[in-house]
């Protein structure tokens, strides 16, 4: 702000204009400039305080865990894969059993490599979840309570009347397993 | 007896289901059995063919199998009680209610095994 303040003085001078009516000015534009700086700096603070009263306010108005409920659903993802996992490479450690047995036949041990094999999908996609996990963890601190600021027509709305029903697989923790189901099904 | 040459549809998004479905019942000796992607295309399918069971996912987009349902229960003829059974992710208690007060005949939670599935068929459609 000094630099335009001086650009601005020797403009003045070279349209002679004197020392002490410039000076005047001068002083005048540098406390305008101040003010608009401070202002400026103000008005960053005053947006930064509301964004975050309104992640707060929206934090309180939101079901318990929302904000962590995309990444825990990736969380599961993994769990879950690492159980399929280990379930097929038990099926194929008994076949490989089996293939000790006489006329067993090439193709089972085959296929039982195949099987091996294609288990390292799991160690993958472990890995490329847990860096998806991490990156919308931030993104949804980030934009989570400004999104909320969006006028309602401009928000992503859900227009299937059975909208508030649609959940989503819960974490194995809470989930109920078939016979809970099946008892709470046949009470009704 | 149940009928093992009827019309079965498996609405399911997920074409990896619908396939995990279909082998399932193939296995349990259903021999007929189509598919569709949503409630939608289901309703398409459904106004062409007797279905004599419908197995559905219930979060599909444009149209749940709960809306399905629901369309299906407050139609005239013979798709009104067609035996409908939901396979679904979906595990509180609140949706197994709404589902049961909309007429689902009965209710699988994911993921699930092919006794579970034969057994819940059964329930409906009597022993296979």
């Amino acid at each position: 702000m000094t630099d335009i303040s001086n650009e601005i003085l020797n403009i003045l001078k070279k349209n002679g204009i004197e020392t002490a009516e410039i000076n005047n000015i001068a002083g005048q534009i540098s406390e305008a400039l101040a003010k608009s700086g401070i202002g400026l700096q103000k008005g960053i603070r005053d947006i930064n305080d509301k964004i975050q009263q309104t992640k707060m306010d929206v934090a309180a108005g939101l079901p318990e865990g929302t904000v962590t409920q995309a990444t825990e659903q990736l969380d599961e993802v993994v769990k879950s894969t690492e159980e399929a996992t280990h379930k097929i490479l038990d099926a194929a450690e008994d076949i490989q059993n089996i293939c000790s047995q006489p006329d067993s036949a090439d193709k089972i041990m085959e296929n039982v490599t195949k099987i091996f094999e294609a288990c390292n999908f799991q160690d993958l996609i472990g890995q490329r979840v847990h860096k998806v996990t991490q990156t919308l963890s931030y993104i949804e601190q980030a934009i989570g309570g400004m999104i909320s600021e969006f006028p309602d027509d401009l928000k992503k709305q859900d227009t299937r009347p059975d909208a508030d029903l649609l959940n989503g697989p819960q974490n194995d923790s809470q989930k109920p397993n078939q016979g809970d189901v099946d008892k709470l099904f046949d009470s009704i | 007896m149940v009928d093992m040459n009827m019309k079965v549809l498996v609405i399911d998004d997920f074409k990896t289901m619908r396939r995990i479905v279909t082998n399932l019942l193939t296995q349990i000796g259903f021999k007929n059995i189509d598919e569709a992607m949503d409630g939608q295309s289901a309703l398409a399918k459904i106004a062409e063919n007797n279905y004599e069971l419908i197995i559905s996912d219930w979060n599909m987009e444009p149209m749940s199998g709960f809306e399905l349902l629901q369309k299906l229960r407050a139609s005239d003829g013979p798709m009104k009680t067609v035996p409908f059974i939901m396979v679904t992710a979906e595990s509180k208690p609140e949706n197994i209610i709404k589902a049961k007060q909309a007429g689902v005949n009965n209710y699988i939670v994911k993921p699930f095994n092919g006794e579970t599935l034969k057994a819940k068929i059964s329930a409906v459609l009597g022993p296979i």
